[in-house]
């Protein structure tokens, strides 16, 4: 007779019954790597992790809080910088693949108000900060990523072409990223959703705008939902949108200053504060 | 957490100053090493950097998922100190399941520390010291049971019972556990 398989080598029980060790970290080695491989493949809900991994939480709190040395943020942001260069480049050499292969066929709107190479963002002076060059290639990157995504024009267009509505919307967030005082980030996939890529638009003036590709297909019933996310770090709910062929293009009407704009699934009709994980997100101020 | 995953420098600058001396003290407190603690301070927010992605599908608030990384990690350098151990997977991200339910903002229901503190002693001594030496010790249930000479059994045992005095003192208190 077959033994039963068990994730992890465990039963359901077995590893609830490990769960204040693991929370604590006081397993062996071999234990933990089963206890996690039984959760990462295990279908049942294992209420006991969450209520001891709750309980265990608080411990953190118990040590007396100590300034560390100022020079170790300095480290820390000095190997941020190399990390985050390192994407960078090879996002932008990502970007500027594609755009170069499609130049040609960029629409004659992205043509008149793509920027000049000097000046491809108005960066505001207040908002640029303490670190303008680093929000310069920021803006830089973004401005890729609109070439690129308008660069795939031949994709793009037989898409656009699905939807009136869809194609001004587009054409209105080129526009927008034109206007001398707008604000332009890229939009970046999370782990949920990493093909989603794209820009958001908020001019000082007027309608913003949100322009995802890559998305997935969302089942009935469901819809993208933006949101606006200003210094109270609050979302406020910013539309809904279902994609076409992966491609969502929203007007947005933030009434209050936005740094973080995020995308989530929701039910139709959109829900009043995030229910599921974030699947795209951009940053414009901070 | 949503800036850091769209890559914004400044996100994990603010995220750092927020939680850098809660980071430290805990670390400190973990290897009685400031100058390793500095180490797994600067790695656990490297780490959050570079993973943030994968926090955001889980249900931690910012403070409880930073936090478990530091420790992750401090224990991970404890026994790095001793020959042939380690946890397998540095990297690995906290599941979902372990953390509190609070995705989007900082956790809900947290206590002062001196109400931690006071909870704490609501635990018998041989459950406070089981659950320290785990927690901020480094030390494994084998390891717990051959420093105090206790049978395997009873420190789990201790542990489990442990932390089940601990929430509902925690609860009593008005926390969120």
């Amino acid at each position: 007779m077959t033994k039963p398989w068990h994730p992890g080598g465990l039963t359901c029980a077995e590893a609830d019954d490990m769960a204040p060790a693991f929370v604590l970290g006081a397993l062996e080695p071999d234990e933990t790597a089963a206890v996690r491989d039984h959760l990462a493949e295990c279908q049942e809900v294992h209420a006991a992790f969450g209520a001891f991994g709750g309980t265990a939480a608080y411990l953190a709190e118990l040590p007396e809080p100590a300034d560390p040395p100022a020079a170790l943020k300095d480290r820390l942001m000095a190997a941020v910088a190399d990390d985050h260069a390192a994407v960078l480049t090879s996002a932008s050499a990502t970007a500027a693949g594609v755009s170069a292969a499609a130049t040609t066929a960029a629409t004659t709107d992205a043509a008149e108000t793509t920027r000049p190479d000097d000046a491809p963002v108005s960066l505001d002076a207040e908002r640029a900060g303490r670190r303008p060059i680093l929000r310069w290639v920021l803006a830089a990157a973004a401005v890729l990523a609109i070439v690129a995504l308008l660069g795939n024009n031949l994709l793009l267009q037989s898409r656009v072409d699905q939807s009136e509505e869809l194609a001004r919307l587009l054409r209105d967030a080129v526009v927008a990223a034109g206007q001398p005082d707008a604000t332009v980030a890229t939009v970046a996939g999370t782990e949920a959703q990493p093909n989603a890529g794209g820009f958001v638009v908020v001019p000082a003036e007027g309608a913003a705008y949100l322009v995802v590709d890559g998305l997935a297909a969302l089942e009935t019933g469901q819809v993208y939902e933006a949101w606006t996310i200003g210094p109270d770090e609050v979302p406020v709910p910013a539309g809904t949108a279902t994609p076409t062929d992966g491609l969502v293009v929203m007007s947005m009407e933030p009434d209050a200053p936005v740094d973080i704009v995020a995308l989530t699934i929701e039910p139709a009709g959109g829900s009043a504060a995030p229910t599921t994980p974030v699947q795209a997100a951009a940053t414009l101020g901070g | 957490m949503a800036a850091i995953v769209a890559r914004d420098p400044s996100a994990i600058e603010a995220l750092y100053e927020r939680h850098k001396s809660m980071a430290f003290g805990l670390a400190t407190r973990m290897t009685g090493d400031p100058a390793l603690a500095e180490d797994i301070v600067q790695e656990a927010f490297l780490g959050v950097w570079r993973s943030a992605d994968r926090y955001v599908g889980s249900r931690a608030s910012a403070r409880t998922w930073v936090m478990s990384i530091v420790h992750h990690r401090a224990i991970d350098a404890i026994r790095r100190r001793r020959p042939a151990d380690g946890l397998p997977e540095p990297e690995a991200p906290t599941p979902p399941a372990l953390v509190i339910d609070d995705a989007w903002a900082e956790v809900a229901g947290r206590l002062e520390r001196s109400a931690i503190a006071s909870a704490m002693t609501t635990l018998s001594e041989v459950q406070r010291e089981a659950i320290e030496l785990a927690y901020f010790s480094g030390l494994t249930q084998v390891e717990i049971a051959e420093r105090t000479g206790a049978p395997l059994g009873t420190v789990k045992s201790r542990v489990r019972l442990g932390l089940l005095a601990l929430r509902d003192a925690l609860v009593e208190a008005g926390g969120r556990p």
